[in-house]
């Protein structure tokens, strides 16, 4: 037994080294310090204002920077927007921490919308808050990549100024009432054996 | 040459002693013949198997051996169900690295208390009841988990699905009703190893189940409250069986169960006393939170480690914690084993230096585990360290049924709630109040297991010697073991079992010096012939 056991153990620790043998997304390494605030990002939402998941809209527009030179923006390929949490938000906790480094970040972790970038012109979004973005505090920021998929620029309504987003329960009526019945069904079956056996001991 | 102890596995005598005072069974006479004939496997005169038929489902002996390891599997399932889907349940309630914390210690807490009344629960309503009791008035903890939206109720929730490890107990005490003080040893530790494994097979359920709702279409906040339905049915499910399969007694008679409890009835206080004035009990309930406490609190913690760290999928992080946990399919028992096969040739030196080379093997490699940041290299510290620290388990409780015959019960549960104790504080320390990052924390979990490891050198047995002294000349089993009983209860014959049990133990001597030895007088043994 102990052959097969270890064989099994064997087998899952290959799977996984191959996976780790995957070759790692691109962009890796680029630090944000490096970057030139080139965008000019805003936000529909106010800062403190609450945004409710799956209902509340809010629109990201960006454009390139008045204090830029006209071109600057020849390269900018795309335009990456992402989410990123606001610093209340990530106090003690250190899966949301920020890190120059942006293939190590995880401040920034969701994507709004990657469309193309129209040089001179101002782009914008229209995003539905997600279902799945938690409760917390956000600011949008905006990633200008180049042809090859690299950060050349950024801009961000943050992290000072900041909204809220009040994420959803995921408790619905009907997980209630089933773990109500399940849970009152598990109490009345073993009241239900431990009476009957009891009399049959007694009689 | 005839091998001087025991067949393998028998010195793990009764881990929940709640077998019979007396340490052989008593030839009852013919009639009995005819009853044992209706069993499947071969029984002694109390009907307690003597052999162990694992792909068997026969009623009483392997229905009970399998209904009491699946019953404790699946509580441990479902307390350590949350760790692997940590990860999204920390957004949707919006826990902080502190609430995670504390949910975690309150996940090991319960049980400190639980398996301490679990006995007295058992002996006053049979395993099956305390068995049953327990899983099935967990069930609804486990599916509130559904409801919750709050820290404080978290915390709440995985403090009262933790208490249902008390299982632990009622599955140990419930297969010494069933099975033959020989193998009472091989059975308790494949149970209980098997059971233990549930740590690692929760952390594959839960992420494929969580996955497999996302699919359905539902969002991540409602899917992982749904998953959490599976091991709260396992709790019904398993619950039900046992009450309408399982079986107290091999004759499946609990009235007189009761009666045999009363006749063997020792005296609680005394009991305890011995228990407790006895250092050797101390020593082992802190240098078990060293190796259970150790894999208790990775439970908690490994799965959103990976996640965390290499930046894993939920279900390869899941499907990697789990050869942590699962690897107690084989390492718990193989830890007994080791600690038989070193006794044969050196006695209970032996046994202790191979609790003290498993346990300070597994703090190594736990310190390497914290210290890798390739992921083969953690893995491959991660693998290492389960086996070294699953075997110290098994490892310890190959000694601690020789600390005390007396006292055997409750020197069990104080050494499995101290496991308990060691993983609460473990993780209160590394990875709740700390300020450093979890990989820090495992490299501290690994420096303090080694270091508490030490203390093991202290334990001395004067007629088997310690880890660095030899026996003392003059000691013998008999004396040891007698001296839990006061002249009184001597007078009246009380500790005659425990110098039948001495008898026994001359084994531990090691082979050189179990030849040497001859049957001692014992000291104050009541005259045969008067």
């Amino acid at each position: 037994m102990a052959r097969r056991q270890g064989a099994v153990v064997v087998s899952l620790l290959a799977a996984v080294l191959l996976g780790a043998c995957l070759p790692a997304p691109a962009a890796a390494g680029v630090h944000l310090s490096t970057l030139p605030k080139a965008l000019d990002v805003t936000a529909s939402a106010k800062p403190g204002q609450v945004l409710h998941s799956g209902v509340d809209k809010v629109t990201v527009t960006w454009s390139l920077n008045t204090t830029e030179p006209a071109g600057a923006d020849a390269a900018y390929k795309s335009v990456q927007v992402k989410l990123c949490y606001a610093p209340v938000s990530q106090k003690d906790r250190g899966w949301r921490k920020s890190d120059d480094d942006l293939s190590k970040d995880k401040a920034c972790q969701f994507k709004l919308t990657q469309q193309a970038y129209a040089a001179g012109a101002r782009g914008s979004f229209e995003y539905t808050v997600a279902r799945d973005i938690p409760t917390g505090s956000y600011y949008v920021r905006a990633y200008a990549l180049d042809a090859s998929g690299t950060q050349v620029a950024y801009g961000q309504t943050g992290p000072a100024a900041a909204f809220d987003v009040a994420g959803i329960t995921g408790i619905h009526a009907s997980i209630k009432v089933a773990a109500g019945v399940f849970s009152a069904f598990s109490v009345a079956a073993l009241a239900f054996f431990f009476v009957v056996e009891n009399r049959k001991k007694n009689k | 040459m005839a091998s001087d102890g025991a067949p393998m596995g028998s010195s793990l005598h009764g881990v929940s002693a709640r077998e019979p005072a007396f340490a052989f069974s008593t030839e009852a006479g013919r009639p009995e013949e005819n009853d044992a004939s209706k069993f499947d496997l071969p029984v002694d005169s109390e009907h307690k198997a003597k052999s162990l038929r694992i792909f068997s489902l026969a009623n009483p002996h392997m229905r009970t051996f399998h209904l009491s390891w699946l019953s404790f599997f699946t509580c441990v399932v479902s307390t350590f169900a949350a760790a692997p889907l940590i990860p999204i349940i920390r957004e949707n309630l919006g826990l902080t690295k502190t609430d995670i914390g504390n949910a975690g210690v309150a996940s090991v807490s319960g049980a400190i208390f639980s398996r301490l009344a679990m006995g007295a629960v058992c002996d006053l309503l049979g395993p099956r009841y305390g068995c049953a009791f327990t899983i099935m008035l967990a069930a609804p903890a486990v599916f509130c988990m559904a409801v919750i939206d709050s820290a404080a109720g978290y915390i709440t929730i995985r403090f009262l699905i933790g208490v249902s490890l008390a299982t632990f107990v009622s599955c140990q005490y419930w297969t010494s009703t069933m099975f033959n003080i020989k193998i009472i040893g091989t059975v308790n530790a494949l149970a209980s190893g098997w059971g233990d494994m549930g740590g690692g097979a929760t952390q594959l359920i839960m992420p494929f189940v969580y996955e497999g709702i996302l699919k359905c279409g539902v969002s991540p906040f409602e899917a992982w409250r749904i998953a959490y339905f599976v091991p709260g049915l396992m709790h019904v499910v398993m619950g039900i069986l046992v009450l309408t399969t399982g079986q107290d007694l091999p004759d499946g008679n609990l009235r007189s169960l009761q009666k045999q409890g009363d006749a063997n009835k020792d005296d609680f206080s005394k009991v305890l006393l011995h228990a407790v004035t006895n250092y050797r009990t101390w020593v082992f309930v802190f240098v078990y939170g060293y190796s259970m406490g150790v894999q208790l609190t990775t439970n908690n913690i490994i799965a959103e480690y990976y996640y965390d760290r290499f930046n894993l999928d939920i279900r390869v992080a899941g499907i990697i914690a789990a050869c942590f946990g699962m690897a107690n399919l084989v390492s718990r028992p193989l830890g007994g084993v080791l600690s038989d096969i070193g006794a044969r040739y050196w006695g209970m030196r032996a046994r202790l230096w191979n609790i003290w080379i498993l346990q300070t093997a597994g703090g190594a490699f736990c310190l390497w585990l914290g210290r890798a940041s390739a992921l083969p290299a953690s893995i491959t510290a991660m693998v290492l360290f389960s086996f070294c620290a699953q075997a110290a388990c098994g490892a310890t409780f190959g000694v601690i049924p020789f600390v005390s015959r007396r006292s055997l019960g409750i020197i069990s549960g104080m050494t499995g709630a101290g496991g308990n104790i060691g993983a609460g504080i473990t993780q209160l320390i590394f990875f709740t109040l700390s300020n450093y990052s979890t990989g820090t924390g495992i490299q501290n979990m690994g420096i303090m297991a080694m270091a508490c490891t030490l203390p093991l050198a202290l334990i001395h047995f004067p007629q088997w010697g310690s880890m660095l002294l030899p026996p003392s000349a003059d000691a013998d089993e008999e004396r040891y073991y007698a001296s839990e009983w006061s002249e009184e209860e001597k007078s009246l014959g009380r500790h005659r079992a425990s110098l039948k049990f001495a008898e026994n133990c001359r084994s531990e001597r090691g082979r050189r010096n179990a030849i040497l030895a001859g049957p001692a007088t014992p000291p104050d043994s009541t005259p045969e012939h008067v």
